[in-house]
């Protein structure tokens, strides 16, 4: 087996795996961080990572909160295994979370939840697909699509017959 | 799971200046799977552009919202002041207050049954209205689901006729269980199988009896308990797990228990100190649902009792501490809660609702907070009208129908009191759509209790059409086998005039749930495929026995099957939407094991309607069709009475009343003097 230096181990003895975003930026993570992604721990288990797993569908700065993210939850996610790193605590996470996701821009929300989709991060695409939901709160159609930049497609027709179905549901 | 192969955020879904939401169906899907689950969110972010409407009215979809959500909402309650239409009110705030007028339910006055229409509650997304008349006691059951409007009316099981002076009490409960035994909402709950639970007491027995809407029947088994000198039960009805608990009143007050399990009535005693000089007793659920509990109102505190076990092992009653309820909810001076006014409780949600001698609250138990509801004299007709005493709870997703339904369809729908008799308003108006695949979608719109199959479905069921069971003037009757343990009839139709007849019949068919009429399991509508898969029946039809084998020498089968034939048309006519059968001879009636006879084929069966009393095209057969009918057209109940007389005379005489070349001779059929 070939010893490359993505099979470099740290004090706590876990294996290190270098992810390299679309404009070729390197990170350096743990095994038990980058497993939380369903797509690098199968790469893992097919012993395929040895040269750095290529992500052509993430761009660097994205990758960097998600790298972020998933060190901060590595505690819960290795759960027995690696205690090098004190676990963060639950209120710890949950403030992390809120932050995380709270501050982003539509468009960069949406290239994190690609992101989390692509990777297959389920707790992060459930806390971004949960952001999204819970802009479109309380909002009309009308504020959903200026809030989102959605085309309205429907012909005027359509669109009188879908309000009428349920004109008391579009009153304020 | 979410498919890894989804293209990258260039898609061409959208031009490039707008990707400003460049996520993949599977994505999107994620995020408005997130939507809460109130009634406006999913109706406004389906109206926001094509491709989410597309995606919230994926059937798929919507299973996994309600999955998602678990628990559906609390929308509002129901009460019925008058023993007539139930009104609804929504308790959630604006924009997710749903209006009265969607959920309303309007009874026909002019039905025969007459009689007043009793509210007993919702559970499940479901609610169940009892029909009861003074001297001819409880006659017929409805199960509502107020968001698609779909109602099925029951029949009473028989033993009831011996309990005319009974009042009954009634609840519906969803009869999905996960393994462990607990319901589970998430996976629609309206097209679960349900059961009904009707209890009643004649003072000194309580009696409880169950439907199945699996078996479509009552069953035999009815269960009883000595209850001492009971008088009435409570309509309030609570449940644990696979129990269900009455109040029952009289001169001693206790608690009726219901095993679902083994379908049998036991008492939980109250002791006496507990509740005396109460003014009022409601049995509620403690500890998140777990727990039976019972509310002692005595003027405005409420005392609530927690029966347990100790630690001898023996049953006791734990009193918790008391709540005032003039100070809990600020009343002012003068306006006091009548204490008999504990209106409803909703177990799910653990809301309370009571009313003061002015306005109704909703309280919840665990946190104590309340809110003000609505007043008091909003349901009164008149200031001397009694105050309502109860309200029913009601929470469910409000989802899938307004979706599915063309908005056209959706109007005739809605403008119909009753889904049978919008099933009729739909086909004799403009036809809603044309292809066979839009008359697919028209029936699984309109039923939910009924399987759609596809043509290979059924030919893996018959075998590939292996065992006949013979032929009629529509097509063939083969024998299947369902789920490798269960036999079948697949009707096959060769001469159907048109999809939209078939689906017409299916519906129909669909909405009837009696024990002597044949039961619909499922049908398949493709191109040169429509088949009905029915109940198999074991002993072939009626006709074959008496004109062909010359067989059932006995006259007490022979009435037995004339009372069952009776039994099912009555059921028939006494719909609130009266189905008529329009056909009705012996090869209409089949048997089965015991030779209990069964109605089938409503392929010419008409609704009754105002505006529809005469039909365009005469159908039936020649000796069993009442004379007016064949001159005139025009069917009603009693075309469906002259038919049956002629069944009963060849029940009778095992003869046939007319052959086929003399009624083709004297152009008419048989006159019965």
């Amino acid at each position: 087996m070939a010893a490359a230096a993505a099979e470099a181990t740290t004090d706590g003895g876990g294996k290190m795996i270098i992810l390299i975003s679309a404009d070729g930026k390197r990170f350096e993570v743990t095994e038990a961080v980058a497993s939380q992604s369903q797509l690098i721990s199968n790469m893992i288990e097919d012993d395929c990572t040895e040269n750095g797993v290529r992500l052509p569908n993430v761009d660097g700065d994205i990758l960097t909160m998600v790298v972020d993210y998933c060190n901060m939850h590595a505690g819960d996610a290795a759960a027995a295994g690696d205690t090098m790193k004190a676990s963060s605590t639950e209120e710890e996470l949950k403030k992390f979370d809120a932050e995380l996701v709270q501050a982003l821009e539509n468009p960069v929300l949406f290239k994190l939840i690609l992101a989390a989709n692509f990777l297959n991060i389920k707790s992060l695409l459930d806390m971004t697909c949960q952001r999204v939901a819970d802009m479109m709160s309380g909002k009309t159609p009308e504020q959903m699509r200026e809030t989102f930049s959605i085309e309205n497609d429907f012909t005027p027709e359509e669109e009188a017959a879908i309000r009428q179905e349920n004109a008391w549901a579009f009153d304020d | 799971m979410i498919s890894h192969s989804t293209p990258p955020p260039e898609t061409d879904e959208m031009p490039p200046e707008m990707d400003e939401m460049p996520l993949s169906d599977d994505v999107l899907r994620e995020i408005l799977l997130r939507v809460p689950p109130l009634p406006t969110q999913l109706i406004r972010a389906a109206a926001v552009c094509r491709r989410w409407r597309r995606i919230a009215a994926e059937p798929g979809f919507q299973r996994r919202y309600r999955a998602h959500h678990g628990e559906p909402p609390l929308l509002g309650f129901f009460v019925n002041p008058r023993g007539r239409e139930p009104l609804f009110r929504a308790t959630l705030d604006a924009p997710d207050r749903v209006p009265p007028e969607r959920f309303s339910l309007r009874l026909h006055d002019d039905t025969e049954l007459g009689g007043n229409w009793y509210y007993h509650g919702c559970r499940h997304g479901r609610l169940l209205l009892l029909n009861w008349k003074s001297g001819l006691g409880c006659r017929q059951i409805l199960i509502w689901d107020p968001v698609s409007g779909d109602l099925i009316h029951l029949s009473l099981p028989p033993q009831l006729d011996a309990l005319k002076r009974v009042f009954f009490q009634a609840t519906v409960i969803c009869a999905a269980t996960t393994a462990a035994g607990d319901h589970v909402h998430g996976d629609n709950c309206k097209s679960n199988p349900f059961k009904v639970v009707l209890v009643g007491t004649d003072r000194s027995t309580a009696f409880a009896f169950v439907y199945s809407s699996e078996t479509g029947d009552w069953g035999d088994h009815a269960a009883e308990t000595p209850v001492g000198n009971c008088i009435s039960l409570g309509c309030r009805c609570i449940q644990i797990g696979d129990f269900l608990y009455w109040m029952l009143f009289g001169y001693d007050n206790n608690i009726l228990e219901f095993d679902l399990v083994n379908q049998s009535l036991s008492v939980v005693y109250v002791p006496t100190h507990i509740h005396e000089d109460h003014d009022g007793l409601y049995p509620i659920t403690l500890q998140e649902g777990t727990e039976l509990g019972l509310i002692v109102m005595s003027r405005s505190c409420m005392q609530i009792w927690q029966w347990m076990i100790d630690f001898d092992g023996l049953p006791g009653w734990l009193p918790l501490e008391p709540i005032y309820l003039d100070n809990l909810l600020h009343l002012s001076a003068g306006e006091c809660v009548n204490p008999t006014k504990v209106l409803g409780f909703s177990q799910d949600y653990n809301e309370l609702f009571v009313a003061s001698s002015t306005r109704i609250f909703m309280v919840n138990l665990e946190s104590l907070q309340f809110k003000e509801l609505c007043k008091m004299d909003e349901f009164l007709e008149s200031p001397d009208s009694r105050p309502i005493y109860a309200v029913y709870p009601f929470a469910s997703f409000y989802d899938a129908e307004w979706l599915n339904l063309s908005s056209a369809g959706l109007a005739r729908w809605r403008a119909h009191p009753f889904s049978v008799a919008a099933v009729d308003a739909a086909s004799t108006g403009r036809p809603p759509h044309k292809e066979s695949i839009q008359w697919a979608k028209w029936i699984e719109d309109n039923i939910s209790n009924i399987k759609p199959f596809t043509e290979e479905d059924i030919k893996r069921i018959t075998s590939d059409y292996s065992t006949s069971l013979g032929n009629g003037k529509f097509g063939k009757v083969y024998r299947g086998v369902l789920d490798g343990n269960r036999y079948v009839a697949v009707k096959k139709y060769i001469h159907m005039d048109s999809e939209q007849e078939f689906a017409k019949e299916v519906i129909v068919h669909s909405q009837i749930n009696n024990k002597n009429v044949v039961k619909l399991i499922g049908y398949c509508i493709e191109k040169n495929a429509l088949m009905m898969v029915m109940d198999y029946m074991s002993n072939g039809d009626l006709d074959y026995h008496l004109h062909v084998e010359n067989s059932l020498d006995s006259l007490d089968a022979r009435l037995n099957i004339a009372i069952e034939c009776a039994d099912a048309l009555g059921y028939l006519h006494s719909m609130c939407s009266p189905v008529l059968h329009g056909d009705v001879k012996p090869s209409n009636i089949v048997l089965g094991d015991n030779f209990n006879a069964k109605i089938s084929d409503f392929g010419i069966s008409r609704l009754l309607s105002i505006d529809k009393t005469h039909t365009e095209n005469l159908i039936g057969s020649i000796g069993y069709m009442d004379p007016l009918y064949y001159r005139e057209g025009r069917l009603t109940p009693k075309s469906d009475v002259y038919s049956l007389g002629v069944v009963l005379l060849e029940l009778i005489t095992k003869k046939r009343a007319v052959s086929l070349s003399q009624a083709r001779a004297e152009g008419k059929g048989v006159r019965i003097a």
